[in-house]
């Protein structure tokens, strides 16, 4: 068959996928279409890239979105202005415009001579249009620089995983190009296991208390930050180092809110309707 | 039952599949990532739907797709030799060869020759009786595709319909009305060309080899204005939260060349209000002479009232003379005024059924206080 040999991914040491997560790089991967993994903040969205990466033992590029990244920062930049600097000061040959190319992680990906694997990370952090600029780019997998008169095509497609915060909604016509998957938050049962591998000996009462107050708190609608992952793992620290007694957790007796509430009206919140501390 | 009705019960659902799409699913099916249902559920998830927001809706097309009746797992297995009879006679040139339309052709053509066979045989897979929205009555319990546990996971995943709450009719948060506010936007670029452009002119003067070449841009900004009206008479106080949602955000956005917002209390009459005390009021004849027409409008209200307010001034109501204009008028005044105009309402569509809501319905176009409804609604602001 034609997709046989494709490489499969199942995780690595380091890091714990989902099946379904698994499932999802490995349709990507046989499908050679760029995998938008979309989810909360803290559910692993950046390390799966790396794990893939390493698992599978290719070239890893990662391109991180800021609120003013260009499509074409992927690509290549013309440094005119170090063209400039070597022409009045003949540091340089400069009729050679291609040692003025300097190459952004998409075109590094390209040209990688195995396979790579390419992160874009947190792609909703730019313009609204920003995706549907890569289009062409993702498609054919390659550009072209009209400063050299060069092409550049992608000697293996790279495998590009995207991540999103959902700021903003991506647009459709670069969504049909990709395989998605969300992932959700965790639930009780996963969460627990989370837990337990970040604190093997913690407190079974502890535990089972703590996390039925955490989702009790991450119910409550008014919350403008609902706790995640990493601050229930900081604040199962701070009852672990504390050796709180699991049997007095409650909402009404919040130990350490602020570890768990990141904003002063959250926790003005809390203490107005809830707690008492 | 073919799995192609799989594909129309997505699209009918309003999960917009493209055949584009539907094909990334043929290629699993041939590269043998698809063996049965609950491959078909899990994968075909993530091929064909790409917001989490429609998860839920997949969920119910899923579950009417394997109980519309048929032995589906049957029909799975015929689709699947097929595809293997196509990459053996033809190896590893079947997709390239074939190409992607004629491959969907043929197969859809197999898929139909084979219903007709079927149909005199006592294996009928027929589409009788069968509505997506299941009114016919037609039971639909799971127990006819029974017999095998392949499809149980997929089945009780979709059952449990664990992503209810993201869909998009029923989700109310911060990140999504502005995203959806964002959406409001006009850019133009304003003023005259006066702002140097530092990038364009260090290119310009190094392409120039260092001649300088100064290079001017206009600012470009968002050039809508919104204005923003909001009931907060007692039958709103239930809708506070979403309305109150609602405003901070448009506030908090920045996002708009000029934001402004009064209260008015159960109908438009003469006067608005600056808090929501209605304490500092303020003739609504001023709205028509500190706006101009450009600005939009976005009045939010439950529209419930008794016709008598609404039909009425508000020197009628309150101290029984009779002068001034009645609440309709003032709301039909503001319409003709303002070239731009929406109602958003917060209470259930059923409600609207209601004698005012209908009316100021017919001078506002009206959407609910959800999501997608101030999508619409600002679809529309920005066709008027």
């Amino acid at each position: 068959m034609i997709f046989e040999g494709k490489p499969k991914f199942k995780g690595s040491s380091d890091y714990v996928a989902s099946p379904e997560l698994i499932e999802s790089v490995n349709i990507s991967l046989a499908l050679e279409k760029p995998l938008v993994i979309k989810g909360e903040p803290g559910t692993g969205k950046t390390m799966l890239a790396q794990s893939i990466a390493k698992s599978l033992d290719m070239p890893f590029f990662v391109w991180n979105i800021k609120s003013t990244t260009k499509a074409k920062d992927g690509l290549y930049f013309y440094d005119t202005v170090q063209r400039l600097n070597d022409a009045r000061f003949h540091d340089r040959d400069i009729s050679n415009i291609k040692q003025y190319i300097k190459f952004g992680k998409l075109a590094l990906a390209f040209m990688s001579e195995k396979r790579a694997v390419l992160l874009i990370d947190e792609i909703d952090k730019a313009d609204i249009e920003f995706p549907n600029d890569l289009l062409n780019e993702l498609d054919e997998m390659s550009f072209y620089i009209p400063e050299t008169n060069e092409t550049i095509k992608a000697k293996h497609r790279p495998q590009v995983i995207i991540t999103s915060n959902s700021e903003k909604d991506l647009p459709d016509a670069f969504l049909r190009r990709c395989v998605f998957h969300y992932i959700a938050f965790p639930d009780y049962e996963i969460m627990k296991e989370i837990v337990e591998v970040h604190f093997p000996d913690i407190h079974k009462e502890l535990l089972e208390n703590a996390l039925t107050l955490f989702y009790q708190i991450r119910k409550i609608d008014e919350l403008k930050k609902k706790p995640s992952t990493s601050e229930l793992l900081d604040w199962i620290r701070v009852l672990m180092i504390s050796a709180y007694d699991g049997k007095k957790l409650s909402i009404k007796n919040l130990p350490f809110p602020g570890t768990l509430l990141k904003k002063e009206q959250d926790l003005d919140y809390i203490k107005k309707y809830y707690a008492h501390f | 039952m073919t799995i192609l009705s799989f594909f129309y019960l997505l699209r009918q659902y309003g999960i917009k599949v493209t055949t584009k799409e539907w094909l990334d699913l043929y290629k699993l099916l041939a590269i043998g990532e698809i063996k049965n249902l609950d491959d078909l559920y899990f994968k075909g998830k993530k091929v064909l739907v790409k917001s989490e927001k429609l998860y839920d809706i997949y969920d119910k097309a899923y579950l009417d797709f394997v109980t519309a009746g048929g032995d589906l797992n049957e029909r799975l297995e015929e689709i699947l030799s097929f595809m293997e009879e196509g990459l053996k006679s033809n190896e590893s040139i079947f997709f390239e060869k074939l190409g992607i339309d004629e491959i969907l052709n043929r197969l859809t053509e197999r898929l139909l020759n084979q219903k007709d066979r079927h149909s005199g045989g006592g294996r009928h897979i027929g589409q009788k009786g069968y509505s997506p929205f299941g009114n016919a009555g037609a039971k639909r319990d799971g127990v006819r595709i029974g017999g095998d546990s392949h499809h149980n996971a997929a089945f009780m995943v979709a059952t449990q319909r664990k992503f209810k709450n993201l869909r998009e009719d029923v989700f109310l948060d911060a990140r999504n009305i502005g995203i959806a506010l964002k959406k409001l936007r006009n850019f133009q670029n304003v003023g005259r060309e006066e702002e140097v452009d530092i990038d364009a002119t260090i290119t310009k003067t190094a392409e120039n080899f260092g001649e300088i070449e100064i290079v001017f841009t206009k600012e470009r900004k968002n050039n809508v204005k919104l204005l923003l009206l909001i009931d907060n008479g007692g039958s709103m106080e239930i809708h506070q939260d979403r309305v109150e949602k609602l405003f901070s955000i448009a506030k908090g956005l920045n996002y708009f060349k000029e934001f402004k917002h009064y209260y008015f209390h159960n109908c438009l009459y003469d006067f608005v209000y600056e808090d929501m005390e209605n304490e500092r009021k303020i003739p609504t004849e001023r709205l028509f002479k500190d706006f101009n027409a450009e600005w939009k409008v976005i009045l939010i209200g439950d529209a419930l009232m008794s016709p008598y307010e609404l039909h009425n001034s508000w020197q009628m109501i309150y101290r029984y003379e009779k002068k001034g204009k009645t609440g309709i008028e003032w709301l039909r005044l503001l319409k003709n005024y303002f070239r731009s105009s929406v109602w958003l309402n917060p209470i259930s569509y059923i409600q609207w059924q209601h004698q005012t809501v209908m009316a100021i319905g017919k001078i506002f176009p009206m959407f609910p206080l959800t999501v997608s409804g101030i999508e619409e609604a600002i679809k529309q602001l920005l066709k008027q």
